[in-house]
């Protein structure tokens, strides 16, 4: 099977019930199919081939018709995301290799700017849009969704479902394609462990250029579950939005779930209708993790782990507010074993096989992607056959505890200090215990060097009854003494980007 | 305290967080407008707290209601009077 197939037959059965709520409205499987068809047929009408579209939008029922659309005429989707430089943008655009775009621009702000960097692009848009965008950008050629009776292009397992760009560190993203094959890997491993049902009410925080959106769209439309789509600001503190809307399931950063302990909102017991929560994204604080199991009861909650390459996630976690807190955990909830149809293991330096200490994950099995598209380089460096299986090396670290994977951070922040090697990960763990912290991350000085003399802490805390002399001298009774930072910054927000984590390189400069 | 201290307060609390509200327009959303995101607009929530020793209702007051300007100086005031 295939997304598209899931797809058509999702929309043939669910038809009256609730598919999308988004802008206060509520849209059903019927109004979503109706204008699926309508844009899949017009994309056909413009090239009748298998090719990238382009998604500039954000939230509307047009905009997650275009991602069903697409994938229905057998092509496959590249967002755009409306918070990002126009730069980037544009870039994105042009990697990508697609000549058609489907706009809706009360849901993309900077449409203007986009278009103006750009030529002879085939664009898709709202009838009521139609005159004034083609009057306004006549270097482009502009089409409404409408039925011409092109028959879908059948999809083959192989066949690409999204292209996502990441950040590449040589600021040239990186495009992994995802194929139907990996993403209904990922889906069909996924409803083995958990239900979702179109009585479900599945909440989307997450932009369209980070996969975890992926996620929470096709649970929905492939199980005729609602998508609810909040606004930006309510991303702020979901609390509200869940109980008024009585949300089943939702994927949250752990960022969020800060959030949402800072507003002293992870009451026992408040989020009742809640019966799924996944955490994914960067490390998952146990002690926060706990109190969102004694918020939502009623849930089943698992810490997911993944890189985009990977699709989505592809280890999981399951556990309750029961669950025991062991030393080696380092803080954090463990990411588990596994998804069903993947593999994964710890390597070491030399690409042995470990299994007793610290390595760097690597990942194998149905939902890896093929490569970079754009990048040999890093395709080699990265996708790799070991004991003659294709594997991905993820740069991140973690070790067994118990048979459960536990997440260390990333490779990359293994450091020498004065010669020693320190674990960036185990330092911002000890911080995090200090009471009265918030938040907290350490940068290796001076930055940008290979060699590294100290380290620098920048971080938040609850008030102000705490000096860096305090804090020093907690971390002095656990830390060897080359694991001590020197320089403690308190901030009074740490800087976050564009996905919720944690945005090193803006602290970076702010030692510079 | 009447609402005019209280804006002073306020204005005094993002200025003191490196964040420019100048040019602001009262009802534009802070965060919508990329003035802060969402985790630096919490923090700024919880040191108007605790400068005015208030303790907002999070539960109950939509906080997507107060992050504008004008809307967050009026909740403040009338929660100090």
């Amino acid at each position: 099977m295939n997304i598209q197939q899931y797809l058509l037959e999702s929309f043939k059965k669910y038809k009256d019930d609730n598919a999308l709520f988004t802008y206060n409205t509520y849209y059903t499987y019927n109004q979503l199919a109706e204008l699926s068809y309508k844009l899949a047929d017009t994309i056909l009408s413009i090239k009748y081939i298998k090719q990238p579209v382009i998604i500039a939008g954000s939230r509307s029922l047009y905009t997650h018709a275009a991602i069903c659309g697409a994938l229905i005429a057998g092509s496959y989707y590249t967002p755009l995301n409306e918070t990002f430089p126009v730069e980037r943008n544009v870039n994105i655009i042009k990697l990508s290799n697609a000549k058609i775009i489907i706009l809706d621009y009360t849901d993309f702000l900077c449409y203007e700017e986009v278009l103006n960097n750009l030529h002879d692009y085939h664009i898709i848009c709202p009838v009521e849009q139609y005159d004034y965008l083609s009057e306004k950008f006549p270097n482009h050629t502009f089409y409404t969704a409408k039925k011409y009776n092109n028959k879908f292009l059948s999809v083959e397992k192989d066949d690409t479902a999204y292209l996502l760009f990441t950040s590449g560190s040589t600021g040239i993203p990186k495009g992994i394609k995802i194929s139907h094959y990996n993403l209904s890997s990922y889906i069909q491993a996924f409803v083995k462990r958990n239900s979702v049902t179109n009585h479900d009410k599945i909440m989307q925080m997450n932009d369209l250029t980070f996969d975890l959106s992926i996620h929470s769209i096709f649970l929905s439309f492939l199980f005729g579950a609602c998508l609810y789509v909040p606004d930006n600001s309510c991303k702020i503190n979901p609390n509200k939005f869940i109980i008024t809307n009585e949300i089943t399931h939702i994927l949250m950063v752990p960022s969020s779930l800060t959030i949402m302990r800072k507003l002293r909102l992870l009451k026992s017991n408040s989020f009742q209708s809640m019966k799924y929560i996944a955490f994914c994204g960067e490390a998952l604080p146990f002690n926060n993790a706990v109190l969102m199991a004694e918020a939502a009861p009623n849930a089943k909650l698992e810490n997911i782990y993944g890189p985009t390459e990977a699709t989505i996630a592809c280890t999981y976690f399951e556990f309750n507010k029961n669950t025991k807190e062991l030393t080696e955990y380092t803080g954090s909830m463990p990411i588990g074993k596994a998804y069903d149809g993947m593999e994964v293991f710890l390597i070491d330096e030399d690409k042995n096989i470990i299994n007793n200490s610290v390595g760097q994950i690597v990942l194998s099995g149905k939902q890896l992607a093929k490569g970079y598209i754009n990048n040999e380089v890093q395709t080699k460096a990265k996708f790799i056959k070991i004991d003659n299986k294709d594997c991905y090396l993820t740069g991140d670290l973690g070790r067994y505890v118990n048979g459960a994977l536990v997440f260390l951070g990333r490779n990359d922040a293994q450091v020498q200090i004065r010669g020693y090697r320190v674990e960036i990960y185990e330092i911002e763990n000890a911080i995090s215990k200090i009471e009265n912290i918030v938040s907290n991350a350490v940068i290796p000085t001076p930055v940008n060097s290979i060699t590294y003399e100290n380290l620098t802490a920048f971080i938040t805390v609850k008030d102000d009854n705490i000096d860096t002399y305090q804090i020093k001298s907690i971390l002095s009774q656990t830390l060897p003494d080359y694991m001590v930072p020197n320089k403690y910054i308190i901030l009074d927000n740490m800087p976050l980007n564009s996905n919720g984590k944690i945005d090193r390189n803006q602290l970076k400069n702010m030692i510079k | 305290m009447d609402s005019r201290n209280i804006k002073e307060i306020i204005f005094k609390i993002f200025a003191e967080n490196n964040i420019n509200i100048d040019n602001i327009n009262e009802d534009d959303s802070l965060i919508a407008k990329g003035i802060l995101d969402s985790m630096a607009f919490v923090n700024i929530l919880l040191t108007i707290e605790e400068e005015l020793d208030i303790e907002i209702d999070f539960e109950n007051i939509d906080i997507n209601s107060i992050v504008t300007i004008k809307n967050l100086c009026d909740i403040v005031s009338k929660m100090i009077q």
